[in-house]
């Protein structure tokens, strides 16, 4: 107790503030949150990293990615307006062997170029780009079963900023001040793209492509989100539903797919959710969504 | 190694520079901040007055932001008082773009007690609305403070260092959000003061 200390509080006051410390969050908030923050940080928390201007896109087809391209446009840009000015994320690639279907690239006229693709067989960031590349790599099918990530990068040149992100963070005073981008991107190579295999042509002079099926897909599920976070179960089946119909086969189905166990689960459908699941886990085996699939609706055990 | 993991260990590690390098302290993970704190982030922006349909978004922003700037951490530092700034901040601008918004209550978001009896669970959310509602009579600025000092028991020299004030300056915040939180609270149950 020191002389600033102010004097006890009521006692039936401060019991009141002892009861509101064991408040805790929805059950589910958890889960929802794991999910996006796992794709957000798997496609834009690169960006984050590397804290320079660079953009990068995640698979299609897989569960990171396609959220990731819902969340990272939209989210990361604004989350770090300091370091991600331009950021424009979107999902390209194959889909368990199919190929690559769509992009949408924003270009740098910058002549150099250079890009990886992640290749850790789960996901790893989707692209460590230096600026002033305008480069698109995914592998081909035969890669493995894992999809692994295309790369859209673009200069801050090229681009215009992001608007100011409605959460501005103002970093914390603990933090020191801001750092250096570590080089985390590999030199340049004089055509990366090459031997990269598909490469759009977006990537090669084309002008902007922008895919609009992709951002009608993330609206769409965008208002089942917004269903599930307000616990409003048929809401969020009946978005969920309207993006089956829509794009049965789109780029953001895992999510989709995601949405409607945690739906059904939320609606006490349970059958119906643990059938949705199991489908789930076979058609997005290595799914970063999994872990949200089988908490709504958790694997029956394995008979011996 | 989960997904989290990976991103972990595929962060900017490799700067030297940061204090989680050099302090000779194992700095938590991302994985370990979102499994231990996550609810403690979600609690503190509802306290600070996020609206309750915006707590999942703007809990994922400040979660993406932690992320973002985990290697500044330093880990000699208690980390809830640097977490909870960073939702003192996005709580702020929350408010300061939302403040044209209606408020629609709590209810579509209070987690209901299935272990609690049917009278035990109503009151702790008929006590759960007192706080919230007299929370809210609290200035911003007081209020995280406020939160700090007497829901989180954070020591206030780390409530000083982490939003940024002089110490008593905390400490005349902390006074002044009690005088009006137990004002509210009294005015509230109906007491005369």
């Amino acid at each position: 107790m020191t002389e600033h200390d102010p004097p006890e509080m009521d006692p039936s006051i401060r019991a009141l503030l002892e009861l509101e410390g064991t408040r805790g969050a929805p059950g589910d908030a958890k889960a929802r949150a794991l999910m996006r923050v796992t794709a957000a940080i798997a496609v834009g928390g690169v960006t984050a990293a590397a804290g320079g201007p660079t953009a990068a896109a995640g698979g299609a087809g897989t569960a990171a990615g396609t959220a990731g391209a819902g969340v990272a446009g939209g989210v990361a840009a604004g989350v770090l307006p300091s370091t991600a000015k331009i950021v424009i994320a979107l999902v390209v690639g194959i889909a368990l062997g199919s190929t690559v279907t769509a992009a949408v690239v924003r270009r740098a006229p910058a002549p150099s170029s250079a890009a990886t693709a992640a290749d850790s067989p789960a996901f790893a960031p989707a692209a460590v780009v230096a600026p002033a590349t305008a480069v698109v790599v995914a592998m081909p099918p035969s890669a493995g079963t894992w999809p692994l990530p295309a790369v859209i990068v673009a200069t801050p040149s090229s681009l215009p900023s992001p608007p100011a992100s409605s959460l501005s963070p103002s970093p914390p005073p603990l933090a020191p001040p801001p750092l250096a981008p570590p080089p985390l991107a590999p030199p340049p190579r004089a055509n990366a793209a090459k031997g990269g295999g598909d490469v759009p042509s977006g990537a090669s002079g084309s002008p902007l492509v922008v895919d609009h099926s992709l951002t009608d897909e993330r609206r769409v599920l965008d208002r089942a989100r917004m269903a599930l976070s307000r616990r409003d179960a048929t809401a969020a089946l009946a978005a969920a539903s309207e993006h089956e119909a829509s794009f049965p086969r789109g780029q953001l189905a895992a999510e989709r797919e995601a949405i409607l166990v945690q739906g059904l689960a939320m609606a006490n459908r349970r059958p119906e959710a643990i059938e949705r699941a199991a489908r789930f886990r076979m058609t997005y085996p290595n799914s970063v969504l999994t872990p949200v699939v089988d908490q709504a609706a958790p694997p029956s055990p394995t008979p011996r | 190694m989960s997904v989290l993991a990976e991103i972990d260990a595929s962060a900017d590690k490799s700067d030297a520079d940061v204090p989680n390098a050099i302090a000779g302290v194992s700095a938590p993970s991302f994985r370990e901040i979102f499994d231990t704190h996550h609810d403690y982030l979600w609690c503190s922006l509802r306290r600070m007055g996020v609206h309750p349909g915006d707590l999942d978004d703007v809990c994922h922003e400040v979660l993406l932001s932690v992320h973002h700037n985990l290697p500044k951490y330093d880990p000699t530092r208690p980390l809830r008082p640097w977490l909870f700034a960073f939702a003192f901040h996005a709580a702020s601008d929350f408010r300061r773009l939302a403040r044209h918004r209606v408020s629609v209550g709590l209810d579509e978001v209070e987690p209901i007690d299935g272990s609690l009896d049917p009278e035990q669970a109503l009151f702790r959310r008929e006590a759960g609305r007192l706080v919230d509602e007299a929370l809210q009579a609290i200035s911003p600025t007081n209020r995280g403070v406020f939160i700090m000092y007497e829901i989180d028991g954070t020591d206030m020299k780390d409530i000083a260092s982490a939003l940024n004030v002089p110490l008593h300056t905390a400490y005349s915040r902390l006074r002044l959000a009690r005088a009006t939180f137990e004002a509210k609270v009294r005015e509230l149950r109906g007491e005369t003061p």
